[in-house]
């Protein structure tokens, strides 16, 4: 792929991941028009690298999502840790449930919130996340097995408080 | 309780794309290369003129476009990989630790299907100068990519039924025999222990 056509190259990586960076964009917002025009603007700095000669990979395209989202976050004065709160906007979950989730994950330490939600919800793979977080891929892995474990305890700590 | 993977997932905000995203994405792509004048339509204006006209029509309950079409991809049941930090918890982890040499590979639903060459056993029920079935995700974010057809590889199985077999996980349940040493993956730190190599026939 590094010896094709920067316009055939940026194409590719613009078809197989503009879906999982606009999701990780509109996780962080709190609109989804704002989250399609912040995707639009991490892929037009992509291109003009592409142009300019740079080979990216999607890992690049989440560290400039992110640079993205938190010049957009300093603008109108929010955290750059904030996410949409599943109980509010998540369809799918069985709401006490999604509440729950919500509740631990707001009580994590910020280093294992991060790295489950990149890992669970923005799916992201060990060498992404790595990027975004500067660890190495093995460092995630124990990281992501820290965090799970710290979820565990818990979620189960207010399973075991909602039953009282 | 349910695993962290699924409570995650059943909780994600934003699971899937919201309708027309695909097109407009098209669109902006076409505006970027300077391709053919489809112009993308703001993402704002299209909201409000679906509502309008939903308000016309139906009293609008439903226009909030929250419906979801395309869900994300779903990822291999592997990617919620447990990750073993020591050499005692990895091998622990594993019915059958085995070195040998990867025969014919196929695909099949989102998994690869591996007939593998048994020429040592460190620990489980193959035999050596067997061959077993090795099943391993060749979809989703993780995936065992780095086991090639005619590799020499040192395998962590766990049953996978009556006949087959799976990896521990994609990044420490295989290791590459190099000229007689073992090589873990990028995000395996662990190496494994001296009886288990030794039984094995490597240094």
């Amino acid at each position: 792929m590094g010896d094709a056509p920067p316009e055939q190259r940026f194409t590719e990586l613009y078809r197989a991941s503009h879906g999982r960076v606009l999701r990780f964009v509109a996780r962080r917002v709190d609109d989804d028009a704002e989250a399609e025009d912040l995707t639009a603007e991490v892929f037009r700095i992509a291109w003009d690298k592409t142009t300019g000669g740079d080979v990216l990979t999607p890992a690049w395209l989440f560290v400039t999502a992110r640079h993205v989202l938190s010049n957009h976050h300093r603008s109108v004065r929010r955290g750059d840790s904030a996410y949409r709160k599943a109980a509010v906007t998540g369809p799918r979950a069985d709401e006490r449930t999604a509440d729950l989730v919500a509740e631990v994950l707001e009580r994590l330490p910020e280093a294992h919130r991060d790295v489950l939600v990149h890992r669970y919800w923005d799916d992201l793979t060990a060498g992404e996340i790595a990027a975004l977080t500067g660890l190495s891929a093995s460092a995630v892995w124990v990281r992501l097995h820290r965090a799970r474990q710290a979820f565990k305890r818990s979620y189960g700590a207010e399973v075991r408080h909602a039953q009282r | 309780m349910p695993s962290v993977k699924r409570l995650m997932r059943d909780a994600n905000p934003v699971p899937g794309d919201r309708p027309g995203t695909e097109a407009r994405a098209e669109a902006r792509l076409a505006e970027l290369l300077g391709g053919p004048a489809r112009t993308a339509a703001p993402r704002r204006r299209i909201l409000v003129g679906v509502a309008a006209a939903a308000v016309v029509l139906a009293g609008a309950v439903t226009v909030g476009a929250v419906v979801l079409r395309d869900a994300a991809p779903p990822s291999s049941p592997a990617s919620d990989q447990p990750f073993y930090p020591t050499a005692g918890e990895l091998e622990g982890s594993a019915e059958a630790i085995v070195r040998g040499t990867v025969g014919a590979t196929r695909a099949s639903a989102g998994e690869t299907v591996a007939t593998f060459a048994v020429s040592r056993v460190a620990t489980g029920t193959p035999r050596p100068g067997s061959s077993i079935r090795v099943v391993f995700s060749a979809s989703g974010p993780e995936q065992a990519d780095g086991i090639r057809q005619g590799g020499e590889y040192v395998l962590l199985l766990q049953a996978r039924d009556a006949t087959s077999w799976n990896l521990v996980n994609t990044t420490q349940g295989y290791y590459t025999v190099d000229r007689g040493r073992l090589v873990p993956t990028a995000g395996n730190p662990v190496t494994l222990g001296p009886p288990t190599t030794t039984a094995l026939g490597l240094s």
